[in-house]
């Protein structure tokens, strides 16, 4: 059931990413927009257009900064599956490289061998 | 998520308190209460510095009642309208500026009171302007003390 669990590990990571987020947000909102000193229960016209503004930029800069993080992050795999793809190549190249000189060393010993017989 | 269980407001209820919010909601109370408050400041006024009748060949004639109670009118009204006019630009304008600045604080109420002032005084000119401005600020800068 790998895909299933697969599934169901991510759906639980990204509740609590949301979670996380939502924490953060409302902390980070309250510091910057409501001050601390507290004349009434309810918000003022001010504080409560400054909160709007502070929720959508949060959410603005967790979205852009995700694709971002995705596209390094893609970048990033692609440049690490290019260099493994190169490395590999180059090793067969040296390994074909000894090959063939073993297999010339063979050859002339066992012509020598031969050639003394 | 991270709130306490509450019961979910419907959709008319945020229409309604969205609404009581707003700005112009805001100014047409203060409007309504100026025009209020102004009648009942011109009534009493009326009463007080009176002088209505006055008959240049009989300066001592009493004035009949008719035209006392049209004279209260007249400044009732006048004075409401002043008000209505007053509150109402300040209360917008300082929504306005309350808005903009995404903060509650006492200085929403000096700008606006500035701005409340300038603009009756302009009517008269920069200088008069001006010295609306500087008025209503200090004006408005004493209620804010005040109340906060």
């Amino acid at each position: 059931m790998d895909p299933m669990k697969a599934q169901q590990l991510a759906a639980e990571l990204e509740v609590e990413m949301m979670a996380d987020m939502y924490n953060r947000m409302t902390n980070a909102c309250h510091r910057k927009c409501v001050p601390p000193h507290y004349k009434e229960a309810e918000l003022s016209k001010g504080e409560a257009v400054c909160l709007d503004r502070c929720v959508a930029k949060y959410l603005d800069l967790h979205e852009r900064l995700g694709r971002k993080l995705t596209e390094l992050s893609v970048q990033d795999e692609e440049a690490t599956v290019y260099e493994a793809k190169v490395s590999l190549e180059a090793r067969y190249k040296f390994l074909g490289f000894n090959l063939l000189n073993d297999f010339a060393a063979f050859v002339t010993i066992a012509t020598f061998i031969v050639s003394t017989l | 998520m991270g709130a306490l269980p509450s019961p979910q407001k419907t959709e008319e209820q945020k229409m309604i308190e969205r609404g009581m919010e707003s700005c112009a909601f805001k100014s047409l109370i203060a409007c309504v209460g100026g025009f209020v408050l102004g009648g009942a400041f011109g009534v009493f006024t009326a009463g007080i510095d009176s002088n209505v009748g006055l008959d240049p060949k009989d300066p001592l004639r009493t004035p009949t009642a008719r035209e006392v109670l049209r004279d209260m009118g007249q400044r009732g009204m006048s004075y409401a309208k002043n008000f209505a006019i007053v509150g109402a630009m300040f209360s917008c304008t300082e929504c306005l500026i309350e808005s903009h600045r995404g903060k509650s604080d006492w200085k929403n109420a000096v700008y606006s009171g500035c701005v409340t002032g300038g603009a009756i005084g302009f009517r008269a000119g920069l200088k008069a302007g001006v010295l609306g401005c500087g008025g209503f600020a200090a004006f408005s800068a004493a209620i804010e003390y005040y109340l906060r």
